[in-house]
Order: C-alpha cells, then structure tokens, then sequence
C-alpha cells in the first residue's frame, strides 16, 4: 500500500474520533468517561456489593475485561466495515484494507485512554509499579496485531457470507466466557485447558495480567504462537482483501 | 497519438440473487472496445441504462470487468465525483481534505492549495465552520471545489453538470469546460448531443451493452442521432 493510503487511513481515523467527539455535547470527555463508567460498574458490583474474590480480584477482573473489550469491539466492528463502506467504494476506488484499518485504528486509540486510566486506578487501588510494565508496549504491539489479522480476515470474508456476522456474534460471546476474563485458566487441566489455550486471547490477557498485576515478564512461548497466529491471519486476511478488491463494489 | 488506455471487448456481469459467483448472469456490458488516446476527449454516448455507468466504473478501476481487457499505459483514471465521504461534523477544510485525499490528491498539495479552493468555493468565512452548517448550495460550491484538486491522468465524467446557485453553476461548469478543452485525457458521458459535438474529438456509441461505433465525434453523433430519430 502507497504512502497515500496510509495517510488517508491516518486522517480518516482522526476525523472519525473528531466526529465522534463533535456528536455530544461532552465531546472528548467521553473518551475518558465511557470506560470509567465501564469499569466503575464492574467495581461496585463485585468490590462493593458482592464483595467478591480475593485480593486483587478487581484489577485482575478489569485487566481482562478491558483487553477483551478491545478486541471484542474491532474485531465487531470489522464485520461490517467493508459493507458500510459500499457508497464510497462505487465512487473512488480505494484498497479495501482502508475500511477495517481505520475501524481497528479508531478503536485502538479509545484502548489506549482506557489502558492509561486502568494503570492510574491501579496505582491508586495500591499496587507497585513494577519493571514488567515495560512489556506494555510490545504486548499492545501483538494485541494489535492479533485484533488486524482476524479483523482483516473477517472483514474480508463477511461481505460475501453475511452469516458469518451472526455466526461471529457467538463465537465472541462464547470466546469471551473461554478467554478466562472471569476465571483463572491456569486453574484448569486436562483436554479442557488445552481446548482453551487454542484462544489466543487466553494467553493475551494471562500476559496483560502478568505484566500488569503479577510484576512478572510474560509467557514468552505462548505468545510466540499468538504472534505466528496473528502473522498469519493478518497475510490471510490481506490476501483475501486484494483477491476480492473490485468484487466487493459489486455486492449488494 | 498514443492510446493511454484500451478497452478490448469487454463485458460486465452482474448476478441475480445473492451470491457474486452464482445465479443467472446480467450483462450489464456485453462487448464494449474503445481506445483513448493521450489528450483528446471521448465521448461516450447511449441511451439510458446501456451501462454507461457500469463502464465509467470498469475503466475507474473500481471493478473487474468479467470478460475482455483493459490496457492500461500506467495512467490512473477516476471519476469526477462531488462531496465524496463528505463528514457533516467536521469543518469545511477538513472535508476538503479527507475527500481530496479520497479522490486521490496528495494531502500536502490539498494543504498549499488551500486557500485557492476555498476562494473558488467562495467560503472563506464558513471554512472552519462544520460542514452540517452549510447550506446545500454551500456544500455542492465545497464539493465541487474539492473535486477540482483530484489530477488524475485520466478525468472521467458523468455528465457535465454545474452545481450550486446561478452565478456558481456557470462558473463550475466553464471550469469543466475548460479542464476538458485543456490538454488532459478525457472520456465523456453525456445525453446532451449539441455539447458533445463541442467537446469531444471522437465519440463513441453503445447500444445495449455493446460499442456499435466509434470514430469522429460528427461521424458517430449523426448516425446516433438517425438512428435515434427513426425508432421514436
């Protein structure tokens, strides 16, 4: 792809936030208030009113619920990406990867806010910054490129089998409750634990955790196979991206 | 003169039902050649729904025509299309700028034409007000305005057609007159016979998903227009 579309893709995602931001009232402080309110809800029902879990049991919760909501939301929002594109792509032509990049994109920056709150609520909540929290960048680094490769993959392929959307929907909801968002997946044995550790987003948020709470380094082989996993989907779904570039126009 | 582009019998199906590969085909263009040469314009002419629309995509590069081929010197052709991914939210000078650089035109010449496009426009005090303020004549003058910054090799035209109030509709459409008249490559899609004849160098016809003729724009026009006069 041309240095062009890298900068169209650059600016449209800009101009998305921007538009998103311009649609209320409050504009940018929802950016801020969306995931304080999401996070705030999972605090009160589980710190404060079951008292649940152990120690640590609210940030490990977060920790997860939040890497998850990344991936859950791009990976979403990819499904639909090219299709709502269809007015602008009968029009100029454009390489298709523009649609689901600046859908990942956009959520990506809404990540980093919630990221960067996450951490301060932990420093409050009284845990140690710890060296591990160097790892931060390269782990957003493979989750990004976890959430490319099959939002790109999808976004691909839904237009032509639009039953892949409903189909998705239920996967993501079932790979929510297996990703180990509400339980500890290193707890499990047997074929049902290697059954899990096929999701990559087990070993993602195990890493998040790790770095984050834990003060240790990440599992380093597991995510190896999550970085051969995403490389791949990411060549697969660009393959098919390029394969269907001027089929997609057609679709109705 | 060197062809830029040649169209070598080529036809685009479209499928009934829902999936692209199955089910009965439509030839929305059955057996189409022209060839365009560096500089001139080409008209294209047809009643409607031959696939005029359909060619102009086809030649874009937005789809994939099912049969024949497309030769290309290495030009990039797109179409000449107003208020293209036009954002309400945003101001008029990021609108200009996301649609510019959807059209193709890199963002650091959008930047240093600025102002020039905003002066053709005619909106200098409304530029950094959102473009959901605009009226729709204001939006069409922007539009168009942007339009005039995408400098592809090759300018594709679905009718020539001013935009906005009076004063800026004649103003629009001599700027198209004068880019089309001007030393660029250029095929036209048109109704209007009497601006075709003024236009073009050579002209030609589509009859039901096929190019029947082509050659000077007076010889083929004359044939159409006989042709049309006998069947009504």
């Amino acid at each position: 792809m041309t240095p062009h579309y890298w900068q169209l893709i650059l600016y449209k995602t800009r101009a998305d936030l921007k538009m998103e931001a311009a649609r209320g009232y409050m504009g940018m402080l929802w950016w801020v208030l969306e995931p304080v309110l999401y996070m705030g809800a999972f605090y009160i029902i589980f710190a404060v009113a079951l008292q649940r879990g152990g120690e640590n049991f609210v940030p490990w919760l977060l920790t997860g619920l939040v890497a998850w909501k990344w991936f859950d939301t791009s990976v979403r929002m990819s499904l639909t990406a090219i299709m709502s594109g269809k007015g602008l792509m009968s029009q100029v032509y454009l390489p298709k990867v523009f649609f689901p990049a600046v859908v990942i994109l956009k959520n990506s920056v809404k990540f980093l806010v919630t990221l960067v709150l996450l951490m301060a609520f932990m420093l409050i909540y009284g845990l140690p910054l710890s060296w591990s929290w160097l790892a931060v960048l390269p782990l957003l680094g493979l989750q990004l490129l976890l959430i490319s490769g099959v939002g790109l993959t999808f976004a691909a392929l839904t237009p032509l089998w639009p039953d892949l959307k409903l189909l998705m929907n239920n996967v993501l909801m079932l790979m929510f409750f297996l990703s180990g968002v509400f339980f500890d997946v290193s707890q499990l044995h047997g074929w049902l634990a290697w059954l899990l550790s096929l999701n990559p987003m087990v070993h993602v948020i195990q890493a998040w955790r790790d770095v984050l709470l834990h003060g240790q380094w990440p599992d380093m082989l597991k995510l190896s196979y999550v970085l051969i996993l995403s490389l791949a989907m990411l060549a697969l779904g660009q393959y098919l991206l390029k394969r269907w570039d001027r089929l997609y126009p057609r679709l109705a | 003169m060197n062809p830029v582009l040649t169209l070598e019998n080529v036809g685009v199906a479209y499928r009934r039902g829902r999936s692209p590969w199955r089910g009965e085909p439509y030839w929305a263009l059955r057996d189409v050649s022209l060839t365009l040469r560096q500089g001139e314009t080409l008209g294209v002419i047809g009643r409607n729904g031959v696939g005029k629309t359909t060619l102009l995509r086809v030649i874009a590069g937005i789809i994939e025509p099912d049969k024949g081929q497309i030769r290309n010197s290495g030009v990039s052709a797109s179409m000449l299309s107003l208020q293209v991914g036009f954002v309400p939210l945003l101001t008029g000078r990021e609108n200009a700028i996301l649609s510019g650089m959807l059209l193709g035109a890199p963002k650091n010449r959008l930047e240093a034409h600025m102002e020039e496009l905003v002066a053709f426009a005619e909106l200098e005090e409304f530029i950094d007000e959102p473009v959901a303020s605009y009226s729709a004549g204001m939006r069409a003058r922007l539009g168009f305005s942007v339009a005039m910054q995408a400098d592809p090799d090759v300018l594709l035209i679905d009718e020539v057609l001013g935009v906005g109030d009076v004063a800026f509709r004649k103003k629009s459409s001599d700027e198209i007159h004068r880019r089309i008249r001007s030393n660029r490559s250029v095929i036209l899609v048109s109704h209007n016979i009497g601006m075709m004849r003024d236009l073009c160098d050579r002209v030609v016809w589509i009859e039901k998903g096929v190019s029947k003729m082509q050659g000077k724009a007076g010889q083929v026009l004359d044939a159409y227009e006989a042709a049309t006069r006998r069947s009504s």
